[in-house]
């Protein structure tokens, strides 16, 4: 779906030696996959988000999104269109008074008939849970339900993949619910999508997770295994979950347990074994 | 002297289709020098309760007394009400102007109609607090990272030596190193300065670490207030106010549940695992028997 | 508050003025404003005066919000009536054998303008309550746009009209935030001489903008991910439609519109 080769960026090429905010990135992404990136503020994920619809465009490398490289400009809007992208403030993405009309945005730059954009912005707004705000004001909704109206809004444009920048950097823990089961849900119904975040709890429901720092990939693999780098991960300014970093405490003091661990349960039946 | 709350309600846009209701019968008392966290979801009535402390709203109906001022008096005493309780607003670095970072933080004491050498050395003061070197006192605060521009918006009020600080969010947007950093900062802050300090969150794991107090809002109400290992404890409570526990709590309760004898009040990793490693050398050391 | 303010708010109801074309309602307007301006004589003023609570009406929108959004006017119309009893020439009125210094004719004048304002008010408020600002914008794009040719940037002047409309109230909100975050540091808004005042408002504005320029800029960069490459080809969710309904509100205003001219020249 998405696939980056040898892929570099730097946003001033006058300076030197050139400072590199991505420096040689390959990844690829498949279609219907949940992939997070996980890295500190300033570590060159919103960068790379950019470039998964040819926001930016790569000073070293390629990028592309179904085939199409992002630096063909005859393909410039044919990649917009395939990857629909969600910003970290909500209030900054939203463009209209009433809801629907947001959601309808997309679709009407790209030139869609009013009764297929009715039917997109309808089938949109049930896909994130919110057709009975279709009439809403947006600045009276709550932080979450604006974002899934953003969210709402992408999608709209029926793109393959969705790219999330720290869609809940701005969110209490509520809205933060809100907008991951919406994910999941889009997930499940065979969206591929891309999550940028520094919150590792998020991080853990995804089905693959890359790890940046310093404008490199340093880590990628499925959760379970990521999270087992406790080390590495608190060394680049990352946090593990609770119970993995218990685990790992307690076995480093001896005690014979495994700490691939990511969710309560699982550190309870471990614990469960040397403690019953 | 301390802060203290008798019968106070607050209604939200009175009289307006979006009447609501934000405040109602708060009943509270902190003491100097108190470290109290406090807790609650977007809406339960938090943001209301602090801008009351400081007398930018006034209570529409009960009485505040901070350090024995009543805030419903006008005049001199607001401007004294202000210095006293300084208030550190959720992404605080949104209101920085000036053009260096020593003029914004001089902004306040400068309000306060303060002298030039008392005024450079409370700037000096603040910003040595947060971690800021000279270095960085002629810089555009427009220069520097987010997380420096918040400590910058944090040493503008406490240049203005408030005995009570509260922040709203401190740590709101920033990543785990961030976050780490900046609540160490506080709780640093708090033991060096001798300052009451309010820290208003909706994490529970960051509040857990560095208060010793916490009152939890629902509803504009208190519905907890009460030591960290009292609050959580109940942790079925806060759940259902919709607050979430610390991974450890929830894991706590659920070994409490399979049968393991632990103590209900874990809310750090250090504690949990301090309580799991007492276990198991029991139950080896009676197996060994 | 800020936030009080009804005039200029949409009104989300059902009603035969919410459904018609936004174009007929505006140049419904247009003829409303000419013709309260041009009437004359008692009839003329009762006409346009019937007119006006034919229209609102129609709006279904409850008299009480129009009343509000009557507020703000008050102080003008009061403060222009007194002057106009004042200071118009004329017959002076007598309270028995006192001069109070007003005319007839200032009283009548005042009635007059006052009656004027308070059309004017209520007929521009049936617009802004029945018409939401996108449909509002739409409908000041298609009807600029046959001076598109002449090189007026219609769709841009609409877009900007629509995304101002979108960030009034965020701004709102965001003021206040700031107006509170620096009263915290001590800023006094509220004393002192006109000068003092205005230099107190430096520590907001200047965050004001900023932020204003940080929105602008993230919202470009959000536009721009939802291919917005500006009005060419651009559709719509409800396109604007000329209906019967539209057509006899026309004829309707046409009629109304000659009948108001003629009896200015009776």
């Amino acid at each position: 779906m998405i696939k980056t080769e040898h892929l570099q960026y730097t946003y001033r090429t006058d300076k030197t030696p050139i400072e590199f905010v991505l420096d040689d990135v390959n990844i690829e992404i498949k279609t219907g996959e949940f992939v997070a990136v996980l890295g500190h503020n300033g570590c060159g994920k919103s960068t790379l988000a950019k470039h998964f619809n040819g926001l930016l465009l790569p000073t070293g490398g390629n990028v592309y999104v179904s085939g199409m490289d992002t630096k063909d400009e005859e393909l410039y809007w044919n990649v917009r269109r395939s990857v629909g992208m969600v910003f970290q403030n909500p209030d900054n993405q939203l463009v209209a008074t009433v809801v629907e009309e947001d959601v309808a945005f997309a679709p009407e730059n790209l030139g869609i008939p009013s009764e297929e954009i009715r039917e997109r912005v309808d089938s949109a707004l049930k896909a994130v849970g919110m057709y009975e705000y279709r009439k809403h004001a947006p600045h009276r909704l709550s932080g979450g339900q604006k974002q899934r109206i953003a969210i709402a809004g992408a999608i709209a444009m029926r793109p393959q993949c969705i790219v999330l920048d720290e869609p809940t950097a701005m969110l209490d823990p509520q809205g933060r619910k809100e907008v991951i089961n919406t994910i999941k849900k889009l997930k499940d119904e065979g969206m591929t999508v891309v999550l940028i975040t520094h919150y590792m709890e998020e991080a853990t429901k995804a089905d693959r997770v890359i790890v940046m720092d310093k404008g490199n990939v340093v880590l990628d693999d499925v959760p379970r295994n990521v999270f087992k780098e406790v080390k590495l991960l608190k060394k680049i300014g990352l946090d593990v979950p609770q119970v993995t970093e218990l685990l790992y405490n307690l076995k480093k003091a001896g005690l014979p347990v495994n700490y691939d661990v990511l969710t309560v349960e699982e550190c309870a039946d471990e614990l469960a074994k040397i403690l019953l | 002297m301390g802060i203290k709350i008798r019968n106070l309600e607050y209604i939200y846009m009175q009289g307006s289709p979006f009447e609501k209701e934000a405040l109602s019968d708060i009943n509270l008392d902190i003491a100097d020098g108190e470290f109290v966290g406090l807790i609650g979801h977007t809406g339960s009535g938090k943001s209301t309760l602090i801008q009351h402390l400081n007398g930018l709203l006034v209570p529409q109906s009960g009485e505040i007394e901070v350090n024995g001022k009543n805030t419903k008096e006008k005049g001199a005493h607001l401007k004294e009400l202000r210095q006293e309780v300084g208030l550190v607003f959720q992404y605080p670095e949104h209101q920085i102007f000036e053009e260096t970072v020593y003029k914004d933080v001089a902004f306040g004491p400068k309000n306060m109609g303060l002298g030039d050498d008392e005024i450079h050395e409370r700037v000096v003061e603040a910003l040595t607090y947060v971690g800021l070197d000279e270095s960085y006192y002629e810089m555009s605060p427009f220069e520097l990272s987010g997380g420096q521009r918040r400590r910058v918006a944090i040493a503008g009020v406490l240049a203005m030596r408030p005995k009570t600080l509260i922040l709203d969010e401190p740590a709101a947007g920033l990543d785990p190193a961030g976050r780490e950093e900046m609540l160490t900062q506080i709780r640093a802050l708090y033991l060096k300065s001798k300052m009451t300090v309010i820290l208003v969150s909706h994490s529970m794991e960051d509040v857990a670490r560095i208060a010793s107090r916490i009152i939890v809002m629902n509803d504009g109400k208190i519905a907890m207030d009460g030591k960290v290992s009292e609050i959580f404890s109940r942790g079925e409570e806060l759940k259902n106010m919709g607050l979430d526990v610390p991974q450890v709590s929830a894991l706590a309760a659920e070994l409490i549940k399979r049968g393991v004898k632990l103590d209900s009040n874990i809310y750090t990793i250090e504690r949990a695992k301090a309580a799991i490693m007492l276990l198991a050398k029991e139950k080896r050391g009676a197996e060994e028997c | 508050m800020l936030k009080d303010i009804t005039l200029g708010q949409y009104f989300p109801i059902e009603s035969p003025l919410h459904n018609m074309d936004p174009r007929t309602k505006i140049l419904g307007l247009v003829f409303m404003l000419v013709a309260i301006f041009a009437a004359n004589g008692v009839i003329g003023y009762l006409t346009v005066a019937a007119f006006t609570l034919l229209i609102v009406l129609l709006s279904k929108v409850p008299f009480k919000t129009y009343f509000k959004g009557l507020k703000p006017i008050w102080f003008i119309i009061i403060f222009t009536g007194v002057l106009n009893f004042f200071l118009t020439p004329g017959t002076k009125i007598y309270i028995g054998n006192f001069s109070t210094g007003a005319t007839i004719e200032g009283v009548i004048l005042a009635g007059k303008m006052a009656l004027r304002l308070v059309l004017l008010i209520i007929s521009s408020s049936a617009l802004t309550y029945t018409t939401s600002p996108i449909s509002l914008t739409d409908g000041i794009e298609k009807l600029l746009l046959p001076f598109s040719k002449m090189g007026l940037p219609a769709h841009e002047l609409a877009m900007m009209m629509s995304i101002a409309i979108r960030f009034i109230p965020t701004l709102i909100e965001e003021t206040e935030k700031i107006s509170k975050a620096q009263q915290a540091r001590g800023a006094d808004f509220d004393s002192g001489n006109i000068i003092k005042r205005a230099k107190a408002l430096v520590p907001m504005l200047v965050p004001l903008f900023i932020s204003a320029f940080r929105r602008a800029d993230e919202l470009a960069v959000a536009m721009e991910s939802r291919c917005y490459r500006g009005g060419n080809g651009r559709t719509r969710l409800n396109p604007i439609k000329f209906k019967k309904i539209d057509l006899t509100t026309a004829i309707i205003f046409t009629v109304f519109f000659a009948i108001v001219i003629a009896l200015r020249f009776i």
